[in-house]
Formats: structure tokens, C-alpha cells, sequence
């Protein structure tokens, strides 16, 4: 399992590359694969703003769905259309060509709850998965 | 009662097929396995009689003696007595009845695709492999109504015209998140408005009625933009039709111009029979800069078949998917076909976008519908090809042309005016100087069914107007009987004509739609090359589970199509459909007997919608009974299937997951905990009975009464009748609502996906909220629909899919109350015969104790070490090796066991009653073949299936390069692999022999598999 260590990880299985005032944020290795073969990514627009734990978009594969929730509250500030596009992206490289969306933290403190790469790998672990 | 001239001949019609070729037709009770078969399989289960089947059943819930329905009739008494029903109906000679349901020629092209046994028998095409032949009807279909209409996505039909409406107004709201007004004219037909309000009840989406204008017969645009400034921020969106229910055409441009000025969804109800080259204008380019509406919806029945009494019906569904909008087509309902490719490369076609649906979204699904109408609309685009680009062409201009003849004729005669001035098509509105009832009963008198009563519609306080619809079935002579009655009823008219009332060409289509011309021989060809590319219960056990994939009589197909059953149209005075009332009336008596409760409605037109029309009924008596409560919760099991959540969600409930205990079954501690906590906030529970891993919930009546304890309702989802009819008494179980699934349990065909039926009994409680109208038998002896007192309203626009009910109802005679227990009990019987041979080999889930057997069908899976020894070598998943393995069933001529549900590693198997001993043991011999073949080459799987018509579909390029339709010049091309073996040849070859034969495929396909 790829868990790059410079990024944060949530409990749904999202990642979280941030400077403190803005963030990118992606779905991990793990989920890409549970998932499987990924047909359909829908992004939100620029400008949407929403709160932790809300959904902000959804990943699909041939049978099944997954809503993204956001790791941190934020508003966009970019989507990356070339993933929508050509979705196997997410699948081939879910780190870095494969983010989803840029964001305008708006409570930078929610960094702090979420997990380093080991405490992810534990989480994981735990989860029996 | 007054007999009037009648079109059907006294002769009784041959039989279309030959009974005594098909071995099924005439056993008893169409069982397969005979006396000495069911004698071998007892005893092989240690049993004595079918009874002991039921042993586990509590006390106090099973029927006593017989149930009440009639005593089974023989083959040809049988078919005597549906003719002389039939007969009851009287078909006029003329008729110009429309409303919505306009009378067209039925083409030669469909009775024959009526009698492909291959098209109309199979399931829904999950199995895309073997079912091409469905898959490419359906996608044929789409094709056409997308040349017609212009809209790219239009899905593979939906119910009829009103649930595609409430559907589309549905998707408005998706479409416009936290918005929940729809302004609909009033001028849609009333049937379809009633049912859209029924369904909206409840729901969060508020319906306005924007009025008709007595004056001129249509909306003004303006009166739309009065009441859209009044709703403000909450509307979502405006529908409205382009021929109204008074035949007038609505100013489509202005209104679809004013819904995108609004920033809202626009929604035309639409006749693509009206869309042909020379008719009016597609409603892809409404609008002054033809931009289009957001949505189009319309009925598609009379383009295939007759009125059948109302149904079955065909939603049409379209909205728009092209470069600028390709997200919208993901917030719609319904199945839709895509063309992709197999993994040569070849062409193939498969349902795509199923992520939207309720058995992967559950509660969060578009939709609760399950089914389509697959089958009519197949016939649909059999008969959009057989009249081709000119046939369609003469059938739209030869409605417009009587019509306008007719019209300027009879408005000159003395008292008899057009009622409205203003442009149609194919009907209009007359105003006569007499009372409109008693002139459509003269002309029935004279065997004329003249048209509907549309006074209340005008609402201009007189009852003198009557609808008059015309279609391509008037011959002159026709024409020449109206023109001969109005002389007789209104004297000589002004022989000056007066100005012929024009369409203004900005109403017009522009350009030609370009269907091909087919010749009517290679039409022919072509959909039986597509019968032969499906596989049907007709040939071997269709493994199905919770399918019910039994035996479909030819004799009920036969007593449908009798035409005084298929000609009857639903508006039609009710003395002439005396013959249709019986069937309804005698049916809706024979399911409170075999369910043991007090009313019945007929109008559900499938299982899902069977279950919407439950949980109405909750609605609508706790309004009644508990007014202030807040009942918002449905209660619904673990193991439940996704219809069912997403049911309780579209009727507008908070769902509430009851636990599964270690068996699989109903938890009944966490039952008391959840009622004891939610107490009268539950409306009701929704649960499946056997439940979907076929056992049977023997604590259902425990937990009906805790549910009674706090005046909540229970549901069971009749799902898996076929385990229990004729031994389990709903009624003593407290049940208060079921459906049965009139295309598992009771014989009528599934047709590649529907039509479907799914009609409702209810107890006591609900009798009074049913929906549509009862039949009554008056001491006079004429049947005659009654409302109930405080009904729901109307789920259907007339009476569900009729000719099914003339299906079921051929089908429960032959039965009669000694068959019914006969056939559930030889269905379970049969599965727990399979189940003690094939437990021997596989594990099975959940591991069944002696208190909970198996019933209709069981659940098959391998042990983790065998699924990781398989893993180890092919690298699959382990739900990726169970649906290969369902491919594998394939490659032995057979469909695949149901897998995936209820369980993910779960192959369920369900046989029927239908196949006789040597049948199944046939099956159990392919069965453990399958898995030795696993075991010892579970390469097999990763090139699996190797001998249907197209090799295994790649379903992820589908889903991501989407392709729901295309221009057609001329019918696809049939797929025929290299490696193809039918399924015929394979049921005549040994199990031993096809295994190898797989082996061999496998190498021949993938040359280096065993290289490693």
C-alpha cells in the first residue's frame, strides 16, 4: 500500500497536502482500489464552499458509488477537470496526477485532526482491511 | 343491456401455437416434475408429502382447507371460457376514442416478435452476454425515439406516460437542488395529473396547476408567468404538453422560451406519433432559438399495440446528453442500453449507468422503478422500423388529415361547432346543441364509439363537448359512418364549408427524421437472429434467484391478444367493457383468498410500484387516523432488497435498518428495542417473506404485532409468493399491505426486463384508501368501477397493465385452489432437492439450522481456502470470482444463478416448479462440474464465458465513453464469435464433454495461460 508520508489522511479514506492556508485534496491508494475500475468522477465548481464532513463529490465505479467527504472545511479554488475527463487517472496515480480539488481552508486548526500516514496504515489496519 | 353491433367474429381464434409440441403446456398445473418425480425427490429428503415442506411454519398462520379461489379448468375448457369473457367486451367497428391513447394500426411486425419465445420470456439482460437480443431491441428503440424527438439519452422506457411525468418532475428537482414547485397545465391528460399528485403527496415536491383557458383551449403563457411569480425561488420547473388533453396545440415556443427566461426546467409531454417527417415539431427544438425543452416525456403503447384496456402502457423518457450537458442524464431514472465493446473488440451492447439505480443506491437511488416495459417498447422499434421513414410519415399525416377533413365537415352541421379555435393535430373538441353523454351513447347504439366527454375539462359549466381522435386505422368508410350519424342526429348540414382551421408552420418539423426503410422479410430475419441471442425458461432451469423464472404459458399469451380483450380501449362506455370489468373484478376476488385479506387493487404496474402504492396507503390512514402524529419512519430489514429503501424513500419516509440476527433473519430483539424507541413516530415496517436469502421469517407475526402495538402498518414484500401461496395466510400473519409480482409467481413473462404488474392486497385497515377504482357487481350483473371512499387517488391512468391481468387470470384457472399449493409446494421441493445435492460440494449462506430450511431458493459461495487457492492462481477477487463463475453458467447454455445479491461471494439459485426431475438433475451435474472445473482450472474464469454470442462485455469502457444513442440507417449488425455454441447444441451434448470444450476455449483464446 502507497501512504506518502508528507500527506494527511481522514477516516474516508481521503488525503490532505496542505501549507496551512490552502489544501489539495485527493482519495488514497486504498480507496482506488476498493473501489476498482473508476468510470465517473463528479467535482464541484469553483467557488463552492463547504464544511468538514459534508460531501463534495462522488466517485463512481461500475456497480458501485462513493460520496467524497471533505477532510477539512474550505472553498475551491480549483477542480482538476483533466481527472473528470479521463477518470482512470484516479486509478493510476491517486497521489498526484489524480487530486481533486484545491481549497481556501477556513478553519486551518482541522489539520490537527487528521491522521500522518502511520496512524493512517494503524487505522487501516484496525479496520481489518 | 343493449347489445351493439361487434367487429369480433363469433368463431373462436385457433390457437397461434401448437399445445401438445411444447411438453410444459399441457402438464398439470404446468409443473414439470409428475407424480413419480415428486415421489423420488421426498424421498430423497427423507419426506412424506409436500406438506412436510411447511412443517416450520407456526401455528395459527397456515390455511386451513382449500383457498378461495375456483377449481382448476382443463386446457380446453380453459380456453372456452376466456373466449366467451372475451366476448363480453364489445370492439365497435368504428372508434375514435383517444385521450391520450390514439388508435394507430398494430403492425404485422408485432404479433410475430409477440410469439419469440427468446425475447419474450428472458430477464432483464445483467447478464449481457446472453442477452443481446433484448439488449439490441431496446437499444433500437432508443435509437428511434431519438431521431424523432432529437434528444440524445432517452432511456429504455419507464411505466407509462404519468409515472414518466412524476419521474421527470422528480429529476426537475434533482436538477435544481433545495427547489420543490412544478407548475403543470392543467391541459396534460387528467388521468396522468391525477397520478403525479398521488405520488407528490407527502414528498416535499409541490405541484401548480396552471388552468386552461376556456376560451381558447390552451395555457396562456402569460397566466404561467403570473403563477411562476407568485412561487418565486421555489419553482424548478414547468411542464406542459404540445397536443393538450383537448387536442389543441400549446404554444410550445412561447413556453419554453418563458421556462429558460425563468432559469428553470422545462418538461414537454410529447406524441412522437405526432414527430414524424411532415408532423409537428420535435420537442428537442421548441423554443424561439429551437433550443429545446430540458426534458421530454410521452406514451408509447399505441405505437406498438392496441389500447388493451389501458396497458400495458410505455413511459417515454428523454432528456438531453451532448457536449454541453452531459451530467444531466446522471440524476435520471430508468435502465439505459450503451453500446460498448466485447473483449474481441466486436460490437456489444450492455446497461450502462446502473449506479443510479435503487440496487446499488438503495435510498439514495433517482428512482425506486426496477423494471422498464422492455418487451413493448422492443415491439416499439419493431414497429417504428416496419412502417419506416414513409410509413410514419403516411400514419402522422393520415391522423392530421381525417381529422381536419372531419372537422370541417361535422362543425357545419346545425348546432355543432368547433369548440375552440385554435390549430391541432389529430383530435379536437366538437360542441353540440345535445347533452355529450347521451350523444355517445346514441352512437354506441349505432356501433360507433364516438370520443370522451371533455366538459369537466373545459370547466365552462355546460356538458356538451366531446373529444374526437383520429388515427391511421379510418378507412373512408369510417370516416363516411361519423359523417352519417351526425347527419341522423343533427339534420342536413350548410353544404358551404368554412376556414379549414392550419397548423402554423412554426409548429412544424423542418427536417426529415431519416428512419430507415426496412423490408418487411428482413425485419423478420433480423428479430429472430435476435430471439436466438437470448436465453429462455423455455429450454433448461433458468437458475434465477429471487427471479421466479418459471414456465409462461402460450394459452395466457394467446387469451391477451384475443381482440376483445386488445381492442378494448379504457375510456370506452363502461357496458362495452363488460368482458375486461369481469377479469378485474373476478382476479381482485381471487387474491383476497389467496392472500387472506380484504381488498385488492389492480392498478400497480410493478413490484416497486406495488410497494409505492403500500406505503401511500400508510400515508394517507395515518393522516386519516393519527392527524398530528408525526409517522416518518419506515422500519426495513438488513437483508432487504434495495427496492425496498428506496421506496420508503421516494414516498417521502425516514428509513430505519432492523438488524440481522446470526440466521440471517429479523432480529427480533433489536425489533422491540427500535419500537420501544420510535414508538408512534413508525408508520410501518416494510418486510420480504420467505426473506431474500429464501428463508422464512417464522417471527413475522410477532413482529407484526409489535408493529400493531404502537397502530403502526406492516408491509410484506410479496416478492417470493411463490414459496408460500396457498399455504401461508397473509391476512393471519398481520400483514395490512402486499404486492404480488404478477411476473414471478403468476406466470406472465418478463420480457427482457417488464412489463411487469404488481398488484396490491390489503387488510381491513386500507380498504378505504385503495387507489383507482374497485369493480362492483351490481344485482343487475353489469360490473361497474366504484371509487373507494377516501382513495389515495390513482397510480395509474387507467388499470395497470391489463393484459397481464387477462395472463394471470388464465393462469390462476388452470391452477385453481388445488394447484396453487401444488405449484409453491414442488418449487420448494425442487430447491431443497437441488440444495441436498449441491450443499454436498458448495458452502451455502447463511448455514441453515433444521428450524429455518431452505424454501424456493438457496445461496451458494466456496470456502475462503478455495477462494484464496483460486485467488492464488488468477489473481480475481473474491467477488470477482463468483461473477465469473456466474459466466462459467453461460458456457453450459444456461443462465447465471443470481450473484452478488443478497450476497456478495452468493450465487442464489432458484429453480421453480417448472423443470422436471431429469431437468434438474441435469442442473446438479453442471453445478458440481462448475466447481470441479474451478478447482482444477480456475484459469477458466479469467477468458470466461467463450461460447455466447459476443465473449465477456468490457463494462468500465462502457460506463466511461457512454454511447445511449446513434443515428440508425440500418439494423446493427447480430454478433456471432468465432467460439459461439448455442445454447441448444449445448443442452445436447454430456456436462463432461462442455467442460472440456471450456478448457480447450480457454487455451485457444489465451495461448500463454499456462506459461506461468
Amino acid at each position: 500500500m502507497n501512504l506518502p508520508e508528507d500527506l494527511k489522511y481522514s477516516r474516508e479514506h481521503e488525503w490532505v497536502k496542505s501549507d496551512g492556508k490552502t489544501a489539495t485534496i485527493g482519495i488514497t491508494d486504498y480507496a482506488q482500489e476498493r473501489l476498482g475500475e473508476i468510470v465517473f468522477v463528479e467535482l464541484p465548481n469553483d467557488g463552492e464552499e463547504f464544511e468538514k464532513d459534508e460531501t463534495f463529490g462522488v466517485v463512481e465505479s461500475v456497480k458501485s458509488v462513493n460520496d467524497i467527504y471533505a477532510p477539512v472545511s474550505g472553498r475551491v479554488i480549483e477542480s482538476n477537470d483533466p481527472v473528470v475527463e479521463t477518470p482512470e487517472i484516479l486509478n493510476e496515480d491517486p497521489y498526484a496526477e489524480g487530486w481533486l480539488i484545491k481549497v481556501e481552508l477556513t478553519d486551518p486548526r482541522e489539520l490537527k485532526d487528521l491522521m500522518s500516514a502511520k496512524e493512517y496504515e494503524a487505522f487501516l489496519k484496525e479496520e481489518g482491511e | 343491456m343493449a347489445t351493439i353491433p361487434s367487429t369480433v367474429t363469433t368463431q373462436r381464434p385457433p390457437f397461434n401455437f401448437d399445445p401438445t409440441a411444447h411438453a410444459q403446456e399441457l402438464r398439470p398445473f404446468y409443473i414439470g416434475a409428475n407424480a413419480a418425480d415428486q415421489q423420488a425427490m421426498l424421498e430423497a429428503l427423507g419426506l412424506k408429502s409436500l406438506g412436510e415442506l411447511y412443517g416450520h411454519l407456526p401455528e395459527g398462520i397456515r390455511f386451513d382447507g382449500p383457498i378461495a379461489v375456483p377449481k382448476v379448468l382443463d386446457y380446453e375448457a380453459l380456453a372456452k371460457h376466456l373466449w366467451e369473457v372475451s366476448l363480453k367486451n364489445n370492439i365497435p367497428e368504428v372508434s375514435f376514442l383517444g385521450d391520450g391513447l390514439p388508435q394507430y394500426a398494430v403492425q404485422d411486425i408485432v404479433p410475430f416478435v409477440c410469439g419469440l419465445r427468446g425475447l419474450t420470456t428472458a430477464y432483464t439482460s445483467y447478464q449481457a452476454e446472453i442477452g443481446q437480443g433484448t439488449l439490441q431491441g431496446l437499444w433500437i428503440y432508443q435509437c428511434v425515439m431519438r431521431m424523432l424527438t432529437g434528444f440524445e439519452a432517452v432511456n429504455a422506457s419507464l411505466y407509462d406516460r404519468a409515472t414518466a411525468l412524476f419521474e421527470a418532475c422528480n429529476t426537475a428537482r434533482r436538477l435544481m437542488p433545495k427547489r420543490n414547485t412544478i407548475l403543470i397545465a392543467e391541459s396534460v391528460y387528467p388521468g396522468d395529473l391525477a397520478v403525479v399528485e398521488t405520488l407528490a403527496r407527502e414528498t416535499g415536491m409541490v405541484i401548480r396547476r396552471v388552468p386552461i383557458n376556456p376560451n381558447t383551449g390552451v395555457i396562456d403563457p402569460e397566466e404561467v408567468r403570473r403563477v411562476a411569480a407568485q412561487v418565486g425561488g421555489d419553482l424548478a420547473g414547468i411542464v406542459f404538453p404540445q397536443t393538450n388533453s383537448l387536442g389543441c396545440l400549446e404554444d410550445v415556443h412561447a413556453l419554453t422560451d418563458l421556462a429558460d427566461e425563468l432559469g428553470v426546467k422545462s418538461i414537454a409531454v410529447i406524441d412522437p406519433m405526432q414527430l414524424a417527417t411532415g408532423g409537428l415539431v420535435p420537442p428537442a427544438e421548441f423554443g424561439s432559438r429551437k433550443q429545446g425543452t430540458t426534458m421530454f416525456v410521452g406514451e408509447g403503447q399505441h405505437l406498438a399495440i392496441g389500447p388493451n384496456f389501458g396497458g400495458p402502457g410505455v413511459g417515454i423518457f428523454g432528456i438531453r446528453f451532448n457536449e454541453a450537458d452531459k451530467l444531466s442524464i446522471r440524476q435520471t431514472p430508468g435502465r439505459f442500453v450503451g453500446q460498448g465493446k466485447d473483449v474481441e473488440g466486436a460490437d456489444a451492447h450492455l446497461l450502462v449507468l446502473s449506479t443510479r439505480e435503487q440496487h446499488i443506491r438503495r435510498e439514495k437511488a433517482t428512482s425506486n422503478i426496477c423494471t422498464n416495459q422492455a418487451f413493448v417498447a422492443l415491439a416499439i422499434g419493431a414497429s417504428i422500423l416496419a412502417r419506416g421513414e414513409e410509413g410514419m410519415a403516411a400514419s402522422c399525416k393520415k391522423g392530421h388529415d381525417s381529422a381536419h377533413r372531419m372537422a370541417d365537415i361535422l362543425a357545419e352541421f346545425p348546432g355543432v361547432r368547433l369548440r375552440f379555435a385554435g390549430a391541432f393535430w389529430n383530435e379536437f373538441v366538437l360542441e353540440t346543441s345535445q347533452d355529450a353523454d347521451d350523444l355517445i351513447e346514441a352512437a354506441r347504439q349505432k356501433g360507433i364509439h364516438l370520443g370522451v366527454n371533455v366538459s369537466r375539462r373545459i370547466g365552462d359549466g355546460n356538458n356538451r363537448s366531446i373529444l374526437i381522435s383520429f388515427g391511421d386505422i379510418h378507412s373512408p368508410d369510417n370516416l363516411q359512418q361519423l359523417v352519417l350519424f351526425f347527419t341522423e342526429q343533427f339534420g342536413i348540414g350548410d353544404a358551404l364549408a368554412g376556414p379549414a382551421v392550419k397548423v402554423p408552420a412554426v409548429f412544424l418539423r423542418e427536417a426529415a427524421v431519416g428512419l430507415p426503410q426496412i423490408p418487411d422479410a428482413a425485419l423478420r430475419a433480423y428479430y429472430s437472429a435476435l430471439d436466438a441471442l437470448n436465453v429462455s425458461p423455455d429450454d433448461a432451469v433458468f437458475p434465477l434467484g429471487s427471479c421466479t423464472m418459471k414456465y409462461n404459458p402460450r394459452i395466457n399469451d394467446w387469451a391477451a391478444a384475443l381482440a376483445g380483450f386488445s381492442q378494448a380501449h379504457p375510456e370506452a362506455p363502461v357496458a362495452d367493457v363488460q368482458g375486461s370489468l369481469q377479469v378485474l373484478y373476478e382476479i381482485d376476488h381471487w387474491f383476497k383468498g389467496i392472500t387472506g385479506l380484504a381488498g385488492v387493487t389492480t392498478q400497480p404496474v410493478a413490484g416497486a410500484q406495488g410497494e409505492l402504492v403500500a406505503l401511500k396507503m400508510f400515508q394517507a390512514y395515518h393522516a386519516d387516523q393519527h392527524a398530528g402524529e408525526a409517522r416518518r419512519i419506515i422500519l426495513i430489514p438488513h437483508s432487504a432488497h434495495g427496492t425496498n429503501p428506496a421506496t420508503a424513500a421516494t414516498a417521502g419516509y425516514d428509513i430505519v435498518e432492523i438488524k440481522a440476527d446470526a440466521t440471517g433473519k429479523m432480529d427480533m430483539d433489536h425489533v422491540r428495542e427500535l419500537v420501544a424507541n420510535h414508538g408512534r413516530q413508525i408508520a410501518g415496517v416494510m418486510v420480504t417473506n420467505p426473506n431474500t436469502s429464501g428463508v422464512f421469517e417464522t417471527q413475522f407475526k410477532e413482529m407484526a404485532e409489535l408493529i400493531h402495538g404502537v397502530e403502526g402498518l406492516v408491509f410484506m414484500d410479496g416478492a417470493n409468493m411463490n414459496a408460500i401461496a396457498g399455504w401461508a395466510n397473509l391476512g393471519a400473519m398481520g400483514v395490512d399491505a402486499v404486492h404480488n409480482n404478477l411476473h414471478k409467481t403468476w406466470s406472465i413473462p418478463h420480457g427482457g426486463g417488464g412489463p411487469g404488474d404488481g398488484m396490491v392486497a390489503v387488510s381491513e385497515k386500507l380498504v378505504n384508501y385503495l387507489p383507482g377504482e374497485q369493480i362492483v357487481l351490481g344485482a343487475d350483473g353489469i360490473y361497474r368501477p366504484v371509487p373507494a371512499e377516501k382513495s389515495i387517488g390513482s397510480i395509474h391512468r387507467h388499470w395497470g397493465n391489463f393484459a397481464h391481468k387477462v395472463r394471470a387470470y388464465a393462469y390462476l384457472l388452470a391452477l385453481g385452489q388445488e394447484g396453487i399449493p401444488q405449484m409453491s409446494g414442488v418449487a420448494v421441493l425442487s430447491a431443497r432437492y437441488l440444495y441436498q445435492k449441491l450443499s454436498q460440494v458448495y458452502q451455502t449462506i447463511p448455514v441453515t439450522s433444521a428450524q429455518d430450511p431452505v424454501m424456493h431458493e438457496f445461496i451458494l459461495t466456496l470456502s475462503s481456502e478455495q477462494f484464496r487457492a483460486i485467488n492464488t492462481k488468477t489473481k480475481l477477487t473474491d467477488t470477482q470470482i463468483i461473477a465469473r463463475m456466474g459466466k462459467i453458467f453461460l458456457d453450459f447454455g444456461l443462465h447465471a444463478p443470481t450473484v452478488a445479491f443478497p450476497e456478495a461471494k452468493g450465487l442464489m439459485i432458484e429453480p421453480t416448479e417448472s423443470f422436471t426431475k431429469a431437468e434438474l438433475d441435469r442442473f446438479v451435474e453442471v453445478v458440481l462440474a462448475i466447481h470441479a472445473l474451478v478447482m482444477e482450472h480456475p484459469e477458466v474464469l479469467l477468458s470466461a464465458p467463450h461460447f455466447t454470442p459476443v465473449r465477456r462485455i468490457d463494462d468500465v469502457l462502457a460506463n466511461r465513453n457512454l454511447l445511449v444513442s446513434a443515428q440508425l440507417d440500418d439494423l446493427p449488425v447480430i454478433p456471432n464469435q468465432a467460439l459461439r455454441i448455442p445454447p441448444a447444441q449445448l443442452h445436447q451434448m454430456s456436462v463432461e464433454e462442455i467442460a472440456q470444450r471450456i478448457v480447450a476455449a480457454h487455451e485457444a483464446v489465451v495461448p500463454m495461460a499456462h506459461a506461468g
